[in-house]
């Protein structure tokens, strides 16, 4: 029985009392209230890898529609908690107790249905009626059920009526392809939403009971949007240098002789990185490569994050050639700094470096 | 002349006591203060699933002086030894008021909230979120009334017939058309109780909440229709568990009502004067409620828990794991008492049966029962009342976010006190019942040796249990 | 007297063996004199016969003597405990 959804008394007791929280904050210094979903505890022993939680929540949608040449969805779920990661710096975001629900915006290029991870520039605006109720931004994030998303947890002010104001920023990243010049100007798009706090109990829980732990990840929810799969590596152009996995991420190496198509003169040499069993792309990663030629260093440089129609979010530069023989290295100065749920969180996070040879 | 004014030329009984007080706050106080520090980390130590070997103060020093500080108090409840001191203090007794008004006013209002709230029960627990930190029947039926309605009973008076809502309808439609047969006694709320504790246990009515509904369904059909059978008194007097559970925990209560009206006592002392323990199936019953708490509590612990996995390794169906522990540690437990009731009647001259001491020594084990109830139950409880507080307030729209308090870190250390605080209250009943049944006041003291030492083992396997690291229960 | 409104539960006379010392005034049966010399001195003062209170003052002389005994011991008990623990304490815990 999973302990924050169980009114067992041991199981509460274990959540929250008796130094358990104490080790959080010092300033708890005890008889303050907090979420019961504050800081629900975790599988023990987790590994440093993609695994399964010991609770996963499913989600709804509040809606879905376009902004210039934007998907955009609203989606929603229990408040949790969340990992953000500053440079080589985890940090846990609990639930706060004034926290209400926890919100999803999924974002996509209408046109080709890639998803498209903003460095930063996704926020939410909660109105009623004139008055602002909560503002604020939302963590590029990856979730085993929600894929990758922006997302947060915000305050509601009870059950009610309220308007989402998403805002869209422009993407500075590099753009190939047929995405050269697009995305450029910021987009605000609203929902209305009711919140009705039994039909976010409609939401539904998991407990995985003696699976949790597990080197694997939950399925990702299917509800008719883009989640941010990264493209099959069979579909991928060029020629396919192998496949090195590093923090559990799964790193694809190409190299495309003909760079022209990526915007590049001379050849194009890409990583394609996703997560393992649901390939989630893995984004926001400091990523720099070396090309070793018979013991001469021909290239040391840190690959652009870019976006392309049919390669997707992806790390690239411009290389002469790459011969065989020749040895490409990764290595991984910036852990990818996206939030994660549950299960990824210890994921991607130590990145040892990758050898792959044409 | 009486006998009592002989014992004036040893010590005045003010002497003794301040001296027998100081020396017992002394003991216990060391005890605690000791045995605190080892608790609280201990708690902190569990959570992190570190090692335990980072104790101040070794595990089994902690349980020994757990029970010592049981066998000390009762060596110096034995040096009082003046009569009419011991019967002072439990047939002291206050009438608050005579409130007749007062009484039927809360008696309509309790049981209109009874009736009101059952179907409020099982309809949020079928139709409200299957989460049951905010179900608002999962709260209330087990932050409401297993941890908060049953701290009340004890701590200050049994409601429950007025509000237990089966009783209220029973007595509204037509009933008593079987006599209830005399010889089951109180048997069938053994039987009840025992299988309550299971069905919480096993089925996860704890963490589902349509389960729990469904559960409460079933029990409202066959409580309504035996009430209605044999007539609501015999039934919520000896079959239902519910009510037996309440009416007995309602008699370490210090307020009760009487003919006269609202009568206060001191806390624990009507379990001396008053004689409803009367057969075994009492014993039995009251040994069940030491037991229930001392069984979730080990099942819960992360040894329970090894343990289970451990003998079902073996290739035992777990389920039958647990109902041989269930039923053969209530056995041991009921064994345990009744071994130390047939001691006594060899070792003491009297004419008295094992079956008899048994009897009149079972009330204090209510006290014990009480204080394990607080040490299990009072964070539990504080924690939830936010929660509680909402769910109750908008039964029909559950919080987005429940809430709970946090707790400091040496509210820990009150469960120790809770415990050792029910056995102290335990061994000064027991005194005083020794002391109103038998003639000479060596026998009297003599009598409690054999139920002295069953305490102190009770004692000191709820402090072990306590003090252990928790875990969900395996397999369940 | 606040100690005589509560009675002994009753045993009936026929339960005990012949030999069994029986109160006259409420038939409850005890297995030595001493015993029974108490409990008619506590639970039916006002029915002592002379003798009776005399036996009862030197049966209550003797229990008293015996408590004091017992108290001496228990005490010892109690310091014994108190120092095995504080030894104990020093060595385990300190």
């Amino acid at each position: 029985m999973t302990q924050p959804y169980s009114v067992s008394r041991r199981s509460v007791l274990r959540t929250l009392a008796l130094g358990g929280v104490g080790s959080l904050a010092g300033c708890l210094g005890g008889f303050e209230t907090q979420s019961a979903w504050r800081d629900p505890p975790l599988v023990e022993n987790r590994p440093n890898a993609v695994y399964l939680p010991a609770i996963t929540e499913g989600m709804k949608m509040y809606g879905r529609k376009t902004a210039g040449p934007y998907g955009v969805a609203l989606t929603y779920s229990y408040p949790h908690r969340f990992w953000t990661l500053t440079g080589a710096e985890r940090t846990k975001t609990p639930v706060r107790s004034q926290d209400s629900i926890h919100l999803m915006v999924s974002l996509w290029d209408e046109k080709t249905g890639t998803v498209l991870p903003l460095d930063a520039g996704v926020a939410i605006e909660i109105t009623r009626g004139d008055e602002l109720v909560t503002q604020e931004v939302a963590y590029p994030m990856l979730s085993q059920q929600m894929g990758f998303h922006y997302g947060a947890n915000y305050a509601l002010d009870g059950e009610g009526e309220y308007t989402a104001t998403v805002r869209v920023g422009g993407v500075s990243l590099n753009r190939t392809g047929s995405f050269a010049g697009r995305f450029e100007r910021a987009e605000r798009v609203a929902f209305d939403f009711t919140f009705d706090t039994d039909d976010l109990y409609d939401v539904d829980i998991r407990r995985l009971g003696d699976r949790q732990g597990t080197r694997d990840a939950i399925a990702p929810m299917e509800m008719g949007f883009p989640i941010g799969r990264a493209p099959d590596t069979d579909s991928l152009p060029g020629q396919h240098l192998g496949s090195q996995t590093s923090g559990d991420a799964v790193f694809d190496t190409f190299v495309v002789e003909d760079g022209s198509r990526f915007g590049v003169e001379q050849s194009y040499l890409y990583v394609s990185a996703r997560t393992p069993y649901n390939q989630i792309i893995v984004p926001m990663m400091g990523l720099d490569a070396t090309l070793t030629r018979d013991g001469e260093q021909l290239l040391d440089r840190t690959l652009a994050r870019t976006l392309d129609p049919t390669v997707g979010y992806h790390y690239g530069t411009p290389v002469d050639t790459v011969e065989s023989g020749d040895v490409v290295e990764l290595s991984v100065d910036v852990a990818p700094q996206v939030a994660r749920h549950d299960g990824y969180e210890t994921a991607f996070f130590e990145m040892p470096p990758m050898r792959f040879r044409s | 002349m009486t006998s009592q004014d002989d014992d004036s030329d040893t010590d005045t009984p003010v002497q003794l006591l301040t001296r027998v007080s100081r020396r017992l706050a002394v003991v216990a106080l060391a005890a605690v203060a000791f045995v605190g520090t080892a608790v609280a980390s201990n708690a902190a130590v569990g959570l992190d699933s570190a090692s335990q070997q980072s104790l101040s103060v070794p595990r089994w020093l902690y349980v020994a002086t757990g029970g010592a500080v049981i066998g000390a108090s009762a060596l110096l409840a034995s040096f009082v030894t003046d009569r009419r001191f011991v019967a002072s203090i439990h047939s002291w007794r206050r009438f608050l008021t005579d409130g007749r008004t007062l009484r039927r006013g809360a008696r309509v209002g309790l049981s209109v909230l009874g009736v009101v709230l059952l179907p409020l029960v099982v309809l949020r627990g079928l139709t409200g979120p299957q989460v049951p930190t905010v179900n608002f029947a999962l709260v209330l039926v087990f932050a409401g009334m297993r941890a908060g309605f049953t701290m009340a009973t004890y701590l200050f008076g049994n409601a429950w017939p007025s509000l237990n809502p089966w009783r209220t309808i029973a007595e509204f439609a037509p009933n008593g058309f079987v006599s209830y047969p005399e010889r089951f006694g109180r048997w069938p709320a053994v039987g009840g109780l025992l299988a309550l504790v299971w069905v919480e246990t096993t089925t996860g009515v704890t963490s589902l909440p349509s389960v729990l509904a469904t559960t409460i369904a079933v029990y409202s059909v066959v409580t309504t229709v035996g009430a209605i059978l044999v007539g609501p008194d015999e039934w919520f007097e000896f079959v239902d568990p519910v009510s037996v559970f309440f009416a007995f925990y309602g008699r370490v209560a210090p307020l009760t009502w009487t003919r006269e009206g609202l009568e206060l006592h001191l806390p624990g002392m009507r379990l001396v004067e008053e004689e409803f323990v009367d057969g075994l199936d009492d014993v039995a019953f009251v040994v069940a409620l030491v037991w229930e708490l001392t069984f979730s509590g080990f099942v819960t612990t992360a040894a329970g828990a090894s343990f289970v996995e451990l003998v079902a390794g073996v290739g035992l169906p777990p389920l039958l794991v647990y109902v041989v522990l269930y039923l053969g540690g209530f056995a041991a437990f009921v064994g345990l008492y009744v071994l130390a009731a047939n001691v006594a009647a060899d070792y003491l001259p009297t004419y008295r049966s094992a079956r008899e001491l048994a009897v009149w020594f079972a009330p204090p084990l209510l006290a014990i029962a009480a204080g394990y109830h607080l040490a299990h139950y009072f964070a539990f409880f504080v924690s939830l009342l936010p929660t509680l507080v909402t769910v109750l307030g908008s039964p029909f729209s559950p919080p987005p976010n429940p809430l709970v308090l946090t707790l400091p870190a040496w509210f820990g250390s009150l469960n120790i006190a809770f415990v050792l605080l029910g056995h102290l209250f335990a061994i000064w009943v027991a005194h005083s019942i020794a002391y109103e049944r038998f003639p000479s006041r060596v026998q009297a003291i003599r009598s409690q040796y054999s139920f002295v030492l069953v305490m102190m083992l009770y004692t000191a396997l709820s402090l072990w249990l306590i003090s252990l690291p928790t875990a969900p229960p395996a397999f369940l | 007297m606040t100690n005589t409104h509560t009675t002994s539960t009753g045993e009936s006379v026929s339960d005990a063996p012949d030999a069994a010392y029986i109160c006259a005034t409420c038939g409850q049966a005890y297995p030595t004199e001493t015993l029974l010399i108490h409990h008619r001195g506590i639970r039916h003062p006002d029915d002592l016969s002379e003798t009776e209170l005399e036996q009862y003052h030197e049966a209550y002389a003797e229990e008293e003597a015996t408590l004091r005994r017992f108290r001496i011991i228990a005490l010892g008990g109690i310091v014994l405990l108190y120092f095995g623990f504080l030894f104990m304490y020093a060595v385990f815990a300190l």
